[in-house]
């Protein structure tokens, strides 16, 4: 999407130290690879953008990535119902939006799930580069909040 | 061979019907030293798992996900049979779905990693190691290096 992203970061409302859920459906983990509690590694299969389309069947004008605002999320017995079956693990939105902010986070709330937000490129593009996924995907391997069976 | 060293694609492929990046990695089998007709003990149960990916439906993941593609199913087993015939000895890779219809295949290891992104008409390769800080995104077809020989000189 050249000249600019349809989205806007929310600098105010989703402070740097604010924890970002992501999703983590168990096909998209490791299994060959289990840390020292017996946790897959999170592949950059997980990060990847809903493309243009598969974002506007969701709601959202431009393609990004889907986060929960831990903050505002309901409890997360709720959310391990709700997203029964996959994972769930954190990162805090400095480390999404990277040293030089290239990356944006926008609360965008769904029927579905009230606390939802995107992670979108500031420049408009229209995925991660990979090496910025292999990064983000290391993070979550390093916290899960709810580690998916497999 | 080193890590360095810019692959260099000298032998004719006889199959004239297959695809550049298909051509791309016979050319990287038939350079690699010591390549024989040795599969992996991992190649049949691998297989088996890239083949599994077509029971996924639309929707798989987050409701949106595309169905893996015949194309890429087909291709990807062709990767991983070239892939297994020329290092024997590599580790099973890990197999993964992408959102849109990819098969991914992938070495990893704390210091290097490599994957393969094989789609319905496309190959793209990604790899970096962090020691000797090399890094590359794209089609299988242009990467500067030899991904077989990055595969084939580290441990996994």
């Amino acid at each position: 999407m050249p000249g600019g992203s349809p989205y806007e970061d929310d600098l105010v409302g989703i402070l740097p130290t604010a924890r970002l859920l992501r999703r983590i459906n168990p096909r998209f983990c490791d299994w060959n690879t289990l840390d020292a509690e017996g946790n897959p590694r999170v592949t950059r299969q997980a990060v990847q953008f809903y493309t243009e389309e598969m974002a506007a069947r969701v709601g959202c004008p431009g393609p990004a990535l889907s986060v929960i605002v831990e903050s505002l999320a309901d409890p997360l017995e709720v959310l391990r119902g709700r997203y029964a079956g996959d994972g769930l693990a954190s990162i805090t939105a400095d480390v999404i939006r990277g040293e030089a902010s290239e990356r944006g986070i926008q609360l965008w709330p769904t029927p579905w799930e009230p606390a939802h937000a995107v992670v979108f490129r500031t420049d408009g593009g229209r995925d991660l580069p990979k090496s910025v996924k292999q990064r983000l995907a290391e993070h979550l391997s390093k916290n899960w909040v709810t580690p998916p069976r497999r | 061979m080193t890590l360095a060293e810019p692959a260099v694609f000298s032998v004719a492929s006889p199959a004239s019907s297959l695809d550049e990046s298909e051509l791309t990695l016979q050319r990287m089998h038939f350079a690699l030293p010591g390549s024989l007709a040795v599969s992996s003990s991992w190649l049949h149960a691998v297989d088996v798992e890239v083949k599994e990916l077509l029971l996924l439906s639309e929707g798989w993941d987050g409701a949106v996900a595309y169905p893996v593609s015949a194309e890429a199913v087909d291709r990807a087993r062709r990767l991983l049979a070239e892939i297994g015939a020329a290092l024997p000895a590599l580790p099973r890779p890990t197999v993964t779905p992408s959102i849109d219809g990819c098969v991914v295949l992938e070495w990893h290891s704390s210091e290097r990693h490599i994957d393969f992104t094989v789609g319905r008409d496309s190959i793209e390769v990604f790899y970096e190691d962090d020691k000797q800080d090399v890094g590359w995104d794209g089609p299988l077809t242009r990467s500067p290096l030899d991904p077989l020989a990055f595969l084939s000189v580290h441990s996994w």
